[in-house]
């Protein structure tokens, strides 16, 4: 059977989405268990700043870049005349 | 009549025009179309509603009541857990956005038991999922309708009873009435809201903290655990695991998230609900964990932590900057159960009832939609009566559930071609009976001190993959109508 391209597009946001969580995942599980409570920063313990503040927004970011860069507008009509979608 | 009462009522008198406005916007839609605008939206949402309502629809009480709560009792280390929310669009949306929203356009597919029955063809299935649906969701609504009530009675000195009432009658107003359409108008105003009330009681805790650091220092000196990321060995890092399991891998398998892979309109909204997902939980998340643990350091002697967000509204903020903070919370409190409203009610009044009744006409539907939201509510409203002390384990409990059960069937049916209905049946049956016996009877099923919905839902996969192969194969059709670039000769959902 020929497979709808789009398909490929959804496995390819599935690992995507898989793979960045878990990266996000070890790399705040590093932060937070491997730092210690001080020095404080920004008042806040050492831990919590860098793994539970500065890291999501870092990746917030990172998710912006790859999500808009990496996935193509496609259409999602069955209409066969749509091509694109904006 | 203080600040609060007045700016609350101002918002919930909005939502209600919202509900009255759209339900004659509804009155005016076709029949034949009145489905797919009630279950919907007419599948026309742009990316900002599609990104509050996933981020509204999971963030709960747990979030604005219970999260603080959590983190008033167990420090900074449930800010950590809190976290894990943050790419629940992500972990919902991209695995499935693409492929639902697709089918859902070649079948006309409004509701998730639609696509269900599209891919597994099979009675069993829906009559199964649309009851476990339930089974765990209207607790799960009516813990919401608990933190709104005690957070409303809390701060305007109303009855429990009257702030139950005021708190959950206008979900039943705008959510009954006008259906995803009404949900997704209120939403927008709703996002607003919370986001004003987030950012405000965070700037008022600190303020009145008399600073971060100063907090912090005051914590150390009541219990050093605090500042601790395991609260000292309490939430080990397999806990921590286990909590980014359901906040995260695990979402996709809960049934109401899957509203916004019905309703997004192209695939720029679809990225964009992705992503500014993420900005919403995060700028939700993150002030109002803190806020619950520096409001340890200004009023160490709260008897239920869940008390925490409206006692800081009501005594470190203005009393009309208190008011926003209150519509606040219990606007993410109403979102969840508006979601929820509308998974469970399309479940039952258009799958089960249409499975049992497949002659039944368009207004039968159009009734059965409206008398099901409105029972589901009713009962989720009774339910509260009963009042848990700690309302964030109900919510684990019951997202947990769901998880454990449907997450083979959702995730991997869509992407597993060889996947059949007695892999999916068999895998929410043993997910059901195990996550039931190690939450009560068999905690030591539980490795490493993870969550029961670990343990449940990775041997339902198991199960899921090793029925499937032992029993025939789906049809060609239902292949060509999930994956194949022609659908002419598939059956309809």
């Amino acid at each position: 059977m020929t497979e709808d391209p789009r398909i490929r597009i959804a496995r390819g946001l599935l690992a995507f989405a898989w793979i960045f969580y878990t990266v996000f995942i070890l790399s705040t599980m590093i932060l937070t268990y491997a730092l210690g409570v001080r020095p404080l920063l920004w008042g806040l313990p050492l831990w919590v700043c860098l793994g539970s503040i500065i890291a999501p927004a870092i990746f917030i970011v990172l998710l912006i870049v790859f999500i808009e860069r990496l996935v193509p507008d496609i259409s999602m009509s069955s209409d066969p005349e749509e091509t694109s979608e904006s | 009549m203080n600040g609060a009462v007045v700016t609350f009522s101002g918002y919930t008198l909005l939502l209600a025009g919202i509900g009255i406005w759209s339900f004659k916007i509804l009155k005016k839609i076709p029949l034949e179309r009145y489905e797919q605008e009630f279950y919907a939206a007419g599948r026309g949402l742009g990316g900002i509603v599609i990104a509050l309502l996933i981020a509204g629809g999971l963030a709960s009480a747990g979030t604005f009541i219970a999260g603080p709560g959590m983190n008033y009792a167990y420090g900074f280390s449930w800010m950590y857990f809190n976290n894990f929310m943050i790419f629940m669009n992500l972990m919902l949306l991209a695995p499935i956005g693409i492929i639902i929203g697709m089918v859902a356009r070649r079948i006309n597919a409004v509701t998730y038991l639609d696509i269900i029955k599209a891919r597994y063809q099979s009675r069993t299935l829906v009559f199964l999922l649309a009851g476990l649906v339930a089974l765990f969701l209207i607790p799960y609504m009516s813990s919401q309708f608990v933190g709104a009530a005690r957070c409303i009675a809390q701060m305007t000195g109303l009855s429990y009873g009257t702030a139950l009432i005021l708190g959950a009658g206008v979900v039943g107003v705008y959510c009954v009435m006008g259906g995803m359409r009404g949900t997704s108008l209120a939403i927008l105003v709703q996002g607003v809201v919370i986001t004003a009330g987030c950012l405000i009681l965070f700037a008022g805790t600190v303020q009145s903290a008399g600073g971060v650091k100063r907090a912090t220092e005051i914590l150390a000196v009541q219990n050093q655990d605090f500042l601790s990321p395991t609260m000292g060995g309490a939430f080990p890092p397999a806990f921590a695991l286990s909590m980014a399991c359901i906040l995260g891998y695990f979402i996709v398998g809960l049934p109401h998230a899957m509203l916004g892979a019905l309703t997004y309109k192209n695939t720029a909204s679809l990225k964009r609900g992705i992503w500014m997902g993420s900005i919403i939980l995060f700028v939700w998340a993150v002030p109002l964990s803190i806020s619950g643990i520096l409001g340890r350091a200004i009023n160490p002697r709260l008897s239920v932590p869940d008390d925490i967000s409206p006692w800081l509204a009501m005594n470190v903020i203005p009393e009309a900057l208190g008011g926003i903070v209150l519509a606040g919370i219990v606007a993410g409190i109403q979102t969840t159960v508006a979601a929820m409203a509308i998974i469970i009610t399309s479940g039952i009044a258009r799958n089960v009832l249409k499975e049992i009744k497949p002659d039944i006409s368009g207004r039968g539907i159009q009734r059965a939609s409206r008398w099901t939201m409105a029972l589901c509510i009713g009962i989720a409203i009774a339910l509260a009566v009963l009042r848990p002390a700690l309302i964030q384990w109900v919510i684990i409990f019951s997202v947990g559930g769901l998880e454990a059960t449907t997450f083979a069937t959702i995730l991997i049916g869509l992407f597993w071609k060889r996947a059949n209905k007695w892999g999916a049946i068999s895998s929410i049956l043993w997910g059901t009976l195990l996550y039931g016996i190690a939450s009560t009877v068999a905690p030591r099923l539980n490795p490493f001190g993870m969550h029961p919905t670990v343990i449940a839902l990775a041997t339902s996969v198991v199960v899921f993959v090793g029925v499937s192969l032992c029993t025939p194969p789906p049809e060609a059709s239902i292949k060509a109508l999930f994956w194949g670039p022609d659908h002419s000769d598939a059956p309809s959902g």
